[in-house]
């Protein structure tokens, strides 16, 4: 995982949570929330994500979206 | 720090129970099409049936809540026909509790009503209860928020214990009529309902504790902060649906229960363990979970209503009584507790 694509996970979660996220602390993200955040990396990082991948684990941090998401961009 | 203390006061019991929802039942999803628009009107693309189907399921999970009666959809006009009004709701529930603790009406020494949400700015909503229901004696109305039953009840057994005869405590909400068009939190968790109670004599039963307690400098963590009377600006600023500090009243919220669950069993010289039916402010899943783990109040013995109407305000723990206790036997344990707008909070311990 780069850690510019880290640091675009953290730009996002902030535009669609009101707390900042440090990297690997648990993110308990509601639904709507998640919902607004796919679509915003999909935009930010021309993806596409599927609701397989939409899972508690690969949305339990800001690293493990950045790990996700590095994956779906391979 | 003073509080209000009370009881045991002895040989007063709860008669019987009702409930009263409006006619509208919505699902999650069913919300969350109605108000695709103000919910979602800040994204780039529209949302599809799939993510809508993925947040309604998971708030099931979240918050506990899969349904909800509402007696106005957001985004319509308010008050159009048939939309029944907290008067409406409220002597339905009254009626059913009445029948149910086989009091006739005209018997009832006072009508009680919490509610945050009344019908009109000035006269009360339990006049108008009082008088669609025939009963002639006095009428009150208590304001502090979903814990209005609670202060309801205080009042209510202090009058039976002292001869006035059987009271109608009734607790009723419609937030439907306050939502905030964007918050989806709120759509999701917020519902209208009635519940009521008919105290009376009983000499095998008794409220064994009450514990009430106020703070208005927490007052602006969940209100509607338009002045009354209503204003233009006011209406289109949005004064006068909910607003606050969501954050800050989660983090407040689970100590005042903590507070006023401890102090109520302390008074009633009762254990947690000893507690066989948990009624409380049905709020949600978690919220609810949590208090239990903070009390050791036993978590199978809570009774968690709000999968089938979710957050009905002041109507929540008379709502869960009514479902929880209605094989209940004479002399079973209950605890009631609740945290309301205001900020008031409050929890008391009763002998059935």
């Amino acid at each position: 995982v780069s850690p510019g694509s880290a640091a675009k996970v953290r730009e996002l979660l902030a535009l669609h949570l009101e707390v900042p996220a440090s990297d690997d602390a648990p993110l308990e993200l509601n639904s709507f929330v998640v919902v607004d955040l796919v679509e915003a990396l999909e935009d930010a990082f021309g993806i596409q994500i599927t609701a397989a991948q939409v899972t508690p684990e690969n949305f339990g941090s800001v690293a493990r979206i950045a790990a996700m998401v590095g994956k779906v961009a391979k | 720090m003073p509080a209000v203390e009370l009881g045991p006061i002895e040989g007063v019991g709860v008669l019987g129970t009702g409930v009263a929802f409006p006619a509208l039942k919505l699902s999650n999803l069913e919300v969350l099409q109605r108000l695709k628009d103000p919910l979602f009107g800040t994204r780039q693309r529209p949302t599809s049936d799939e993510e809508l189907r993925f947040i309604a399921e998971s708030m099931e999970t979240t918050l506990g809540v899969r349904e909800r009666y509402w007696s106005h959809v957001p985004g319509t006009p308010l008050h159009a026909e048939p939309e029944e009004s907290v008067v409406d709701l409220a002597v339905r529930a009254a009626r059913n509790a009445l029948q149910d603790a086989a009091v006739d009406a005209e018997a009832l020494a006072m009508v009680l009503v919490a509610t945050s949400t009344p019908h009109r700015m000035t006269s009360t909503v339990s006049a108008q209860v009082a008088t669609a229901l025939g009963a002639s004696g006095a009428a009150m109305d208590t304001r502090t928020g979903c814990s209005g039953g609670l202060f309801a009840l205080a009042t209510g057994a202090q009058l039976v214990a002292g001869g006035a005869g059987p009271v109608l405590v009734v607790g009723v909400d419609a937030f439907s009529r306050v939502l905030p068009p964007q918050s989806r939190i709120a759509a999701m968790s917020l519902g209208d309902g009635a519940a009521a109670l008919v105290l009376g004599a009983r000499k095998e039963s008794a409220i064994e504790s009450v514990y009430l307690k106020t703070d208005g400098s927490l007052g602006q963590l969940i209100t509607t902060d338009g002045a009354l009377p209503p204003t233009h600006s006011e209406i289109d600023r949005g004064g006068y649906v909910l607003s606050g500090a969501p954050e800050a009243l989660t983090a407040v919220v689970p100590g005042k229960y903590e507070e006023a669950i401890g102090a109520a069993l302390k008074r009633a010289k009762r254990n947690a363990s000893e507690i066989e039916y948990y009624a409380p402010h049905q709020t949600s899943r978690a919220l609810i979970g949590e208090v239990c783990r903070r009390t050791g109040l036993a978590p199978q013995r809570a009774f968690i209503g709000v999968e089938r109407h979710a957050n009905i305000g002041a109507a929540g723990w008379m709502a869960a009584m009514h479902y929880a206790l209605e094989s209940a036997e004479l002399g079973a344990r209950v605890l009631t507790a609740s945290v309301g707008g205001g900020m008031s909070w409050g929890a008391a311990v009763l002998r059935w």
